[in-house]
């Protein structure tokens, strides 16, 4: 098969000209994208709820207790003896296992034995949000990552996309496990997933959440929008970490180290 | 047709009950464990929330899929060997596609909100879309499948409006897969899973495992029940399941270059974890190395020509690899997902009686449309059969 | 009419399949048991179930979220649109026709009055053949106690 002169040139030139329009076509599409995201005023939320973790401040064993007890008690939170099927909104854990990336050999002692305060990070970016196949877990406007545990179907699929092994599925039924009961709030049943609600019910009606109350200073809480903020200033003025920062959920509770 | 499954000899009748009985054994596991709660019952825990069922939906999905397979180069490239086994394979794709949905609806701590799926639907989820797609498939697959044999028992041809439906089941069943795949393959935090290779990984896994099924069911077929799908096409066959095979072993083996090459700790501790053990744990290990052998073995069965056209060293051959495609996916893929943890320790899961059971009774429940349907088909072809000797 | 020996007992057993739900309930049916003295002094529904002894006084002066007629026939419509809007929708208070102000909580605001479970939900609910579960979760006063 041959080629007359004239058709390859005719067809060069096409080539370059389609070219050269896909170009203008690329630069016009990526350019408007960065037009709509200045003109985009939907992201204009006002609150986003954070916490920071003093990890100096918490010494004594009764520092953590009274604030664990504080969540569990007044969420009705079961005390299950089974350790790998407990259920736990809030709890103690090793730096090595709160921060498996953030672990070398040569971190000195004090940090490798200091106990840290583990709870569901209220990602800006949640994984679990994303799988859960009826809603059930959802973002709020103000960030809390909230847990409807009417529509939870059980499915478990949250639990496998949370890196942070924050969520508790009921695999026991957790009214016999109770030790006390706050009869303001509900329990759970068998077969849901639950996990720390960041206080919602506490802040929507102008209250802290209670592990913050219960820490005396040592946890805050508050607005990471609002430039003045304490919680703003505490992590302006002080090492701060957070858990698996490279898996980008953007987690919204800070440790100060 | 449908009468036909009706009649049947005493082994026919026998092989149900034991079906329903076992049927009925993982039903009475599964409310004791709703009763009780998953703690009870399940070696389920924090750390594994997704065990042996989740894994029986990822290697069923594979089965399903396979089916594929069979039906393209019979409708796409007119490959008429595959006549009979197709209804076969379109058969084996419906029970396979029931096996799958139930293991996750088992696995649903409030089975009653299983609608709620469907009444609230979340494109974000890839639960949703792969609900989605395997009703469909069902449905496609039943369709097609019934379709064909009902003309096949009039001495017709399939009616033409078909032919989108069935292009459209060739479509579908890679794509069940996928979505499948990307179930895991999506989530951060699980290394094992977080690998863009997991859905080819899957779909060869799933072409060997499943045609590799599929001969296994054609030859106790011939034997049992006197039906003989063709020589030639269980050897077309047996070659698709060796390459699917050889490629599934690549993927293997590019996974573990890049987790050891790279020698990022988090990739390969998952690896070493089921094959050699990590830190003292070692649970998983003989079950790993006997899949590797069974999938070795597999391999040089299928592989030499002479061994793969010996009918006996076939069969081993297929339910080497059909084992080791089994193990591999639908147990170890889980626990090596979710093993080391995410606090990157190790909480060693092993499978409950229970969930066995319960596994037990939903593939009794597959097996039993299966075989219901390929009762049908036998029965069919037979009195065809029939026909065309007392014509002469 | 052929093969009647099979036909008549599979449509048989047919119908009875059908009507299980029938069936059994009439086991578990039980019909509005009489009202009890002691229905006014538990404080429970007594702008609904007038008992023997009479509307309570004390419950009568603090009203309910909306007017009894409304509550009995679609009180499972509001408790929806209180979770919804508790859970989803940020919001807290419910303010009533008439104009006042309630916490939207089952156990804050409703149980507070409608204490007894057994004798305010369940009683219409097993006669009218309805399976609750709002107290697999949720807990009553009297629960809590024992």
């Amino acid at each position: 098969m041959s080629m007359k002169r004239r058709d390859f040139l005719k067809i060069t030139s096409y080539g370059i000209a389609g070219t050269f329009l896909s170009l203008t076509g690329g630069v016009i599409v990526g350019r408007g994208s960065e037009l709509l995201k200045k003109m985009d005023t939907s992201s204009s939320e006002k609150v986003k709820w954070a916490m920071v973790i003093n990890t100096r401040a918490f010494q004594t064993e009764e520092d953590f207790n009274s604030v664990i007890l504080a969540c569990h008690r007044a969420h009705n939170v079961p005390d299950i003896p089974d350790k790998i099927r407990e259920v736990k909104w809030i709890w103690k854990d090793t730096f090595v296992r709160g921060f498996p990336t953030a672990e070398t050999k040569y971190i000195g002692d004090e940090i490798k034995k200091r106990p840290f305060l583990l709870l569901c990070n209220h990602c800006d970016n949640p994984p679990c949000v994303r799988v859960c196949p009826v809603k059930a877990t959802f973002k709020r406007k103000d960030g809390i990552v909230m847990q409807d545990m009417h529509r939870c179907i059980g499915c478990k699929f949250c639990m496998a996309a949370c890196p942070y092994g924050a969520r508790n599925y009921n695999f026991y039924p957790p009214r016999e496990y109770l030790r006390s009961v706050n009869p303001e709030f509900p329990t759970r049943s068998l077969g849901v997933v639950e996990k720390c609600i960041f206080c919602y019910h506490r802040l929507d009606e102008g209250l802290v959440p209670y592990c913050v109350e219960a820490s005396k200073g040592k946890i805050f809480f508050g607005n990471l929008l609002d430039e003045n903020s304490e919680v703003r200033k505490v992590i302006a003025e002080n090492i701060i970490l957070v858990r698996k920062p490279e898996l980008g959920t953007n987690p919204k509770v800070f440790y100060i180290i | 047709m449908v009468e036909k499954a009706l009649r049947g000899g005493v082994w026919y009748w026998l092989w149900l009950l034991l079906l329903v009985s076992f049927i009925g054994l993982a039903f009475y596991f599964w409310l004791q464990e709703h009763h009780h709660g998953a703690g009870m019952l399940t070696g389920l825990h924090r750390d594994l929330t997704w065990g042996f069922h989740i894994g029986q939906l990822a290697f069923f999905v594979g089965v399903a899929a396979s089916a594929v397979m069979i039906v393209l180069p019979y409708y796409f490239h007119n490959y008429k060997e595959f006549g009979k086994i197709t209804v076969l394979a379109e058969f084996l794709a419906v029970g396979a596609v029931i096996i799958a949905m139930l293991s996750v609806f088992v696995v649903m701590g409030q089975p009653t909100r299983v609608l709620y799926v469907i009444l609230n639907p979340t494109p974000n989820s890839l639960i949703f879309w792969d609900l989605t797609v395997l009703s469909t498939y069902l449905f496609l697959n039943l369709l097609c499948g019934w379709m064909v044999l009902h003309s096949e028992y009039k001495g017709t041809k399939y009616p033409s409006w078909l032919k989108p439906f069935i292009y459209w089941a060739i479509l579908w069943g890679p794509s069940i897969h996928i979505v499948t795949a990307f179930l895991l393959q999506g989530l951060p935090g699980r290394h094992y899973w977080l690998t863009a290779i997991m859905a080819p990984r899957f779909l060869a896994s799933a072409f060997s495992a499943g045609p590799a099924l599929l001969i296994v069911i054609a030859l106790l077929l011939k034997k049992i029940a006197n039906f003989n799908v063709g020589d030639k096409a269980i050897q077309t066959i047996s070659k698709i399941v060796i390459y699917a095979f050889i490629i599934n072993l690549l993927f293997l083996f590019f996974e573990v270059f890049t987790a050891f090459y790279s020698g990022i700790h988090s990739h390969m501790a998952p690896f070493l974890y089921l094959f050699f053990g990590y830190e003292g744990h070692r649970e998983w290990v003989p079950v790993m190395w006997a899949s590797m052998i069974l999938g070795i073995v597999g391999l040089v069965l299928l592989l030499i020509p002479s061994l793969r056209r010996s009918e006996t060293t076939l069969t081993l051959g297929a339910i080497s690899i059909f084992l080791s495609v089994w193990i591999e996916k639908g147990v170890a893929l889980m626990v090596g997902g979710f093993t080391p943890n995410v606090f990157e320790t190790v909480t060693p899961y092993k499978p409950t009686i229970p969930e066995i059971m319960i596994a037990t009774g939903v593939w009794s429940l597959g097996l039993l449309i299966i075989t219901v349907l390929y009762k049908i088909t036998l029965s069919v072809y037979e009195s065809k059969n029939l026909a065309v000797k007392t014509r002469g | 009419m052929y093969n009647v020996d099979k036909v008549i007992p599979g449509i048989l057993i047919l119908v009875l399949f059908l009507t299980t739900p029938i069936w059994l309930n009439l086991t578990n049916l039980k019909a509005l048991p009489p009202s009890d003295p002691h229905v006014g002094q538990a404080r429970m529904c007594t702008t609904c179930h007038v008992s023997e002894a009479g509307p309570d006084e004390a419950a009568m002066s603090e009203r309910c979220v909306a007017d009894t007629k409304y509550m009995r026939g679609y009180h499972m419509k509001l408790l929806d649109e209180w979770r919804d809007k508790k859970i989803r929708k940020m919001e807290v208070n419910y303010k009533s026709p008439d104009g006042k102000i309630y916490v939207m909580s089952l156990q804050r605001t409703c149980l507070k009055c409608h204490n007894d479970y057994h004798n305010f939900c369940d009683r219409c609910h097993q006669f009218t053949g309805v399976n609750l579960d709002c107290f697999n979760c949720h807990i009553s006063v009297k629960e809590e106690k024992k």
